[in-house]
């Protein structure tokens, strides 16, 4: 993501006028509180909703070395136009495009910046543009959107990317050429998917777009959708049963709610609904009050639901769509039908309320017992990630495997499954070293479930794997054994293996065929 | 890493048994050591880019500092805001909640518990408002719940009929069609009211390019119809089947090893199960053997003590009886002859012997096939008598022109001479008078030291085999003229003794060959 490793140098430049940014400019931004400034990329730019000038923009910021829940919309302000403004490199000035999506367009409908093209379709676009130059450059000028955003490579040189991006700029003057572009598309779709292949060999790419569906169709479904679009997140808010929540990520709900100020969920049914007044008629009729699935555990105010993907579609699709505004690395490219969802809920006297969940394959492949796991942001910090990381294991145990999450971990995501895995394989080993019992990793990853490169992986992080007398041995720090007594105080929702009531589901070769 | 090469960097075997120490109990512990010793880092899992991000690296590392120096600094990454709360959820949350005492067991779908799928927003509150405030005083007015079901059963049907509506927002249904669909009860009641909302819903539906006016996920609708990969709206998509894998040969192999194995198990089983049966009953049978043995010996006595003397014919034919369970319920005999083979396979086995003897009787027609034609002597009293050995080292030639058989032997004789001894078979049905060099003529010639042909002819058929003993003087010169024309070029070339025992037929000469 740095400028070292773009394989085209940026120019560098000091200062600017706010009409000079352009995307894939970086600069420093003000950001945080206190606020500082901080390096990060302009991703996208909008015209401001509030403003009552029609030039003013809002910029969506990428800071570097942030995560991307971080990105945001930014007023101008923020930027700090006086220092370095790293410009992208023009790699083909001609692919000037007339730079209008959607939302910067007419603003009655935000923005579909949807669809890709191949580069035949870029030409076909240029000659388009060409002919109405005019209009185009006035645009262009208006809306402070310069027309030198063409194909920077910056990220990954992919292909991909560069049409992304293509296609984020593409001219959509008026709905009839949107749908033209889209026939074009149909009809070069053979010629594009062997571009991809050769854009790979020069551009050195990381992978093709074959491999990437491959990947998707016959594993699991952790994946990242590199698609430009899906950069910036298309939405602002959700308000989910009492709570108003920050989202995070780019999720696909219909292309018509995005950009929304809120989504109102359903917090039982997770039906979305894009005003008040739909959220109200729909409450009114709403059933539901629990997940709707069979309660496998309760304990406490505190239930697990299974959902079987391809009996509760909408539910679990609801689910899906909810939980990519909070993983980025979660893709719905497929459908649900391969999973099953292990739903927590928290109950009151309104019901049992949605508190996270994970997803599991039927069959999995790789010995994955959690494909994603999700605490909604609302319940994070009070301990349930850990309640449905160990109920994960919980299942594994009864399903007599060892399991391990499926790759790649978010950081929040290896950081709970770190602090769960130390504080469950300490405990286990003040207990051995109490009886002065030899143990081995094996037997740690057969009491615990855990994998045991992940029992590996948790030991070197304790560093606790020592050459003692020519031999390898563990060894328990003070530091270790203090932490787990004081975490071992804390008063924490465990889960009760008796609670649990439930038999793993075995699927025939006919159920799991057509996934 | 300077030391790195000394020792190769290898993974811990998983099922070595690691000691459990506290740091205190083995201060001689030599950090150094196990450093040079440190086992590859596994990976994080973490994608590759984000790894090196600086909130996740900042409590990265509080942790290890917390697990090194014991400075419990809880650390965590900043996510955006989740903490504001509404103040209005008593409005759209009011039902309450009572939870079952057993576990929920619940398999109703989303779209069984929500009602009418249609949610009416503020234009359609607007126009809704509206509309029932132009309707006369006496005119019944619309509530949300139909305008909601109306509006729903425009959408399903038009849906239904016309799905790529999109592509073409011509061929939207006209409201004569839509009306004949308001079939259910609840429908019928608002059908003449649906007339005035079609025009408004005809409208929304247009403005939207005659998509359904909730806008719907791009999911598996007109799926056929965008094939556009990298839209990243477009989710869901349905999962082809996944390949079929190859079953390889060794799993193929390993199941028909387990299916014999199995099947081994499962006769072993049956036959276990009828020993135990028999066992059974032959206790059964031992148990009411001596009740009889009882009861009889109390009659006798009761016969001895009230002076019967009656024949005992009653007892001795039980006694027969007995005797007989007595033999069958010995120990486990395997069968030897055909007879008991029989008796069993009428028993229990009698499928699979009446299998062996249809192969028996097939085997025994195709036998009879073969031998038409010829005689069979089998059946015959008569045997043969041994051929002494001598006898058998004779050869047989090919059929001579004349008809004759010659048979010979080669013999080694003192001083290393070979002789030649040669036999004459007859054919069976020769007639003698018909050929001028009939059998008899050289017969009586090569015997013409005999009394005469009577002599000889009494002797033909006692004898099987010509005596070794006969005197025949091979110098005579119709001997040797005859001898001349014994043998080819050919029948001299394969002329060679042989360990083979040849028997001479004179029974049957067709078989000599």
């Amino acid at each position: 993501m740095s400028a070292a490793s773009s394989p085209f140098p940026s120019t560098i430049v000091v200062g600017g006028t706010i009409g000079s940014i352009v995307v894939g400019c970086k600069l420093q931004v003000l950001h945080g509180q206190p606020p500082e400034y901080r390096k990060a990329e302009i991703l996208s730019i909008r015209p401001s909703p509030s403003a009552d000038d029609a030039t003013r923009c809002e910029y969506y910021v990428h800071y570097s070395d942030y995560n991307k829940r971080l990105d945001e919309w930014v007023a101008p302000e923020r930027l700090n136009l006086l220092g370095e403004i790293e410009y992208p490199k023009i790699k083909k000035p001609k692919t000037v495009l007339a730079g209008i999506g959607k939302e910067t367009g007419k603003g009655s409908e935000p923005g579909t910046p949807s669809g890709r093209m191949s580069k035949n379709n870029r030409k076909s676009n240029l000659s388009k543009a060409a002919t109405t130059g005019k209009g185009t450059e006035a645009a262009s000028s208006s809306l402070a959107v310069p027309g030198t955003p063409g194909a920077n490579n910056k990220r990954k040189a992919s292909v991909m990317e560069e049409e992304g991006e293509a296609s984020q700029e593409k001219a959509e003057d008026t709905p009839s050429t949107q749908t033209l572009a889209d026939e074009d598309e149909d009809e070069d779709m053979n010629g594009s998917v062997a571009l991809d292949a050769a854009g790979d060999e020069e551009g050195g790419g990381i992978f093709s777009k074959e491999q990437e569906i491959e990947k998707l169709r016959t594993s699991g479904s952790m994946t990242q959708n590199p698609h430009e679009v899906a950069r910036v997140k298309n939405l602002n808010m959700i308000q989910i049963g009492k709570h108003e929540v920050e989202t995070w990520y780019f999720s696909p709900y219909p292309v018509e709610y995005a950009y929304l100020p809120v989504l109102y969920i359903c917090e039982f049914c997770l039906s979305y609904f894009p005003a008040v007044k739909q959220l109200g008629r729909h409450r009114h009729k709403c059933t539901l009050q629990h997940p709707p699935g069979n309660e496998i555990y309760r304990k406490d105010d505190i239930s697990f639901f299974e959902i079987d993907g391809r009996k509760q579609k909408v539910y679990c699709r609801n689910l899906c769509l909810l939980s990519k505004l909070f993983l980025d690395h979660k893709t719905l490219y497929y459908d649900v039908d391969p999973f099953l969802f292990y739903v927590m809920t928290m109950r009151d006297d309104d019901g049992a309320h949605l508190i996270g969940y994970f997803s599991k394959e039927k069959e999995s492949s790789e010995q994955y017992n959690v494909a994603c796991i999700l605490t909604l942001p609302q319940y994070q910090r009070l301990g349930f990630g850990r309640l449905l990381i160990a109920f994960s294991y919980e299942l594994s145990k009864v399903e007599k495997r060892l399991g391990s999450p499926e790759k790649p971990l978010s950081d929040l995501g290896l950081l709970s499954y770190r602090a769960f895995w130390s504080e469950s394989i300490v405990t286990l080993l003040v207990e051995q070293q109490k009886a002065g019992i030899e143990t081995s990793i094996d037997d740690i990853a057969q009491k615990t479930a855990f994998q045991q490169i992940d029992v590996l992986h948790t030991l070197q992080n304790l560093n606790a794997l020592k050459y003692y007398h020519g031999q390898y041995v563990i060894v328990l720090s003070d530091t270790v054994i203090k932490n787990a007594e004081r975490s071992a105080k804390k008063k924490k929702r465990e889960v009760d293996p008796k609670a649990l009531v439930w038999k793993p589901i075995h699927f025939t070769a006919t159920q799991l065929r057509f996934l | 890493m300077k030391n790195g090469a000394r020792f190769r960097n290898r993974k811990i075997n998983n099922k070595q048994p690691l000691h459990v120490y506290k740091a205190v109990d083995i201060p001689d512990l030599d950090e150094s050591v196990s450093l040079q010793r440190s086992i590859p880092q596994t990976e994080t899992g973490v994608d590759k880019e984000e790894e090196s991000e600086h909130h996740l690296q900042a409590a990265i590392s509080a942790s290890n500092l917390s697990a090194t120096t014991g400075e419990a600094t809880a650390l965590y990454i900043p996510t955006p805001d989740a903490s504001r709360k509404i103040d209005n959820y008593r409005d759209f949350y009011s039902r309450p909640f009572s939870e079952p005492s057993t576990l929920i067991r619940f398999s109703s779908t989303v779209e069984d518990c929500i009602g009418c799928p249609y949610n009416m927003d503020d234009d359609d509150d607007k126009w809704l408002i509206d509309f029932n405030e132009k309707r006369a005083a006496g005119e019944e007015k619309l509530d949300e719940d139909h305008f909601e079901m109306i509006m729903w059963q425009f959408e399903k049907i038009t849906n239904e009929r016309v799905p790529y509506l999109q592509l073409d927002s011509g061929q939207i249904p006209l409201f004569e069609d839509l009306k004949a669909t308001f079939t259910v009860p609840q429908l019928l009641a608002v059908k003449t009211i649906a007339a005035t909302v079609y025009p408004y819903w005809l409208e929304r539906r247009v403005k939207r390019g005659g998509k359904f006016i909730t806008p719907q996920l791009k999911a598996k609708q007109f799926e056929e119809v965008i094939r556009n990969e990298s839209d990243p709206y477009l989710c869901f998509r349905r999962r082809e089947s996944k390949p079929i894998r190859k079953t390889r040969r060794t799993d193929q192999q390993s199941i028909e090893k387990l299916r014999k194995l199995r099947m081994e198990m499962e006769s072993a089983r049956s036959l276990l199960e009828m020993v135990s049966r028999r066992e059974k009953v032959r206790k059964e049978s031992l148990v009411l053997e001596h009740m009889i043995f009882d009861q009889r010996s109390k009659v006798r006595e009761y016969r001895r003590n009230l002076g019967i003397k009656d024949d005992d014919d009653d007892m001795q034919h039980q006694k027969k009886k007995i005797r007989k369970i007595g033999e069958t319920s010995a120990t486990i005999r395997i069968p030897l002859n055909f007879k008991d083979r029989d008796s069993l396979s009428s028993q229990d086995d009698g499928r699979k012997d009446r299998n062996g003897m249809s192969s028996i009787e097939s085997e025994l027609a195709k036998r009879r096939e073969d031998d038409v034609g010829w005689e069979d002597l089998t059946d015959n009293p008569y045997q043969q008598f041994p051929v002494p050995y001598a006898q058998q080292c004779f050869k047989t030639l090919p059929q001579q022109r004349n008809g004759k058989y010659i048979s010979f032997r080669k013999r080694m004789g003192r001083g290393g001479r070979i002789h030649l001894d040669r036999q004459f078979a007859r054919p069976r049905n020769s007639a003698p008078k018909d050929s001028p060099h009939g059998y008899y003529e050289s017969l009586k010639d090569m015997f013409g030291q005999y009394d005469g042909i009577n002599t000889f002819d009494k002797f033909r058929f006692d004898d099987d085999s010509y005596d070794q003993d006969d005197i025949v003087d091979d110098l005579r010169d119709g001997m040797i003229r005859y001898r001349c024309t014994l043998l080819s070029e050919t029948d001299l070339r394969s002329l060679s003794t042989s360990t083979r025992h040849h028997f001479i037929s004179i029974g049957h000469p067709g078989h000599s060959q």
